[in-house]
């Protein structure tokens, strides 16, 4: 999961274009030691002590992890639970819709996510 | 012992649910009475009997649980239906049409027995239970008629919501974008407005109606709170950009 998110954060860091995690883990020291030992180098919010039920997951009826939703430039919930290839078009598409033509091509580990 | 206890859960079952107005004959006069029976059994010992029966059934077939032995369920479930049509307003009725609608596995006895439930019993408030069952099963032409019909015609306000929420449940099994959204959100917004008295059915509708907010097609909803090094930002400042949000954790 991560060098799929990775690559695509990093071909589209000039589009306009975000990945933005929620992350669900209750301990937030851990998580951070996490975020620099795997690279993640997106941005996320911290659904807070609670883990994973928090306010954020609870108030999006999340129940399962990880959980996607993916929203156009106007803010509007276009697609739920894409992953890998299917991310990858959906983002695509919605990049069209912008006028904007991207290529997503992900090297070897990313590839098969 | 498995069984015993399950004849115990059945009449529990079934007890509640308009039970047979008499206890039936203690079990201990059967054994010991191998004397014939001299007058006949009453509609609640008929419906005794039928369960003693079944159990018996069941275990000779080497099915303590009954799970595998379809036959046998659907078989007496024409036998109850038989017991309720002879006296089909009694309490009896409801407990054997009860028992279809809870054991037979043919879904066109489960129908039948359903039917006769609405048009007789409406106002039996043993169907407030059944509707929790049929909260969890597919949604049907039958279904939808039955529960419809409960609604309309019930003048027991826990058999209307509970109707009205299995309704909605089953309209809500369908794949998201074949169901018909209108619908399954009056439904619940009806258990909001006018079953003040099911608190319980009123939270579980508001937090149905509450679900529809994060559709397909609907504006996501804000997300203000802080990143994992304390800093705060929203997820509106991202507008003008196409966003994956992703609920993530590390385990």
């Amino acid at each position: 999961m991560y060098p799929h998110e990775r690559s695509l954060v990093k071909q589209l860091s000039e589009k306009p274009f975000a990945l933005i995690g929620v992350n669900s883990d209750s301990d937030l020291e851990e998580i951070q030691g996490i975020v620099k030992e795997k690279n993640i180098t997106w941005r996320s919010f911290w659904n807070g002590p609670d883990g994973t039920r928090g306010p954020i997951s609870t108030q999006w009826n999340v129940s399962a992890w990880p959980t996607i939703y993916v929203m156009d430039a106007n803010g509007t919930i276009r697609y739920k639970n894409v992953r890998g290839a299917k991310m990858d078009e959906a983002i695509k598409n919605l990049m069209a819709e912008m006028g904007q033509e991207v290529e997503i091509v992900h090297e070897d580990d990313a590839e098969n996510e | 012992m498995r069984s015993v206890c399950w004849v115990v859960a059945v009449m529990v079952l079934v007890g509640g649910c308009g039970a047979p107005d008499q206890p039936g004959p203690d079990v201990s006069d059967k054994d010991a009475g191998s004397s014939k029976e001299t007058r006949p059994l009453s509609p609640e010992e008929q419906f005794e009997q039928l369960n003693l029966d079944y159990v018996q059934a069941v275990e000779k077939a080497g099915d303590e649980d009954g799970l595998q032995s379809p036959t046998v369920a659907d078989q007496y479930a024409g036998k109850f239906l038989e017991l309720a049509s002879a006296h089909p307003e009694s309490r009896t009725a409801f407990a054997s049409l009860n028992w279809v609608a809870v054991f037979a596995k043919d879904p066109a006895l489960q129908n039948q027995a359903i039917d006769q439930m609405v048009a007789n019993h409406v106002d039996n408030v043993g169907l407030s239970r059944l509707n929790m069952q049929m909260a969890q099963k597919p949604l049907s032409d039958e279904s939808d008629a039955q529960l419809t019909t409960m609604i309309e015609k019930s003048s027991d306000e826990s058999i209307r919501a509970s109707a009205t929420m299995a309704l909605a449940r089953q309209l809500s099994s369908v794949p998201e974008d074949q169901q018909d959204e209108e619908r399954i959100k009056s439904l619940y917004q009806s258990v909001v407005d006018q079953y003040t008295s099911q608190p319980r059915m009123v939270a579980a509708a508001s937090q149905a109606l509450a679900k529809f907010r994060f559709r397909i097609g609907q504006i996501a909803p804000e997300i203000d709170g802080e990143d994992l090094d304390g800093q705060a930002f929203k997820l509106s400042d991202y507008r003008g950009k196409v966003v994956v949000l992703d609920f993530w954790g590390d385990w």
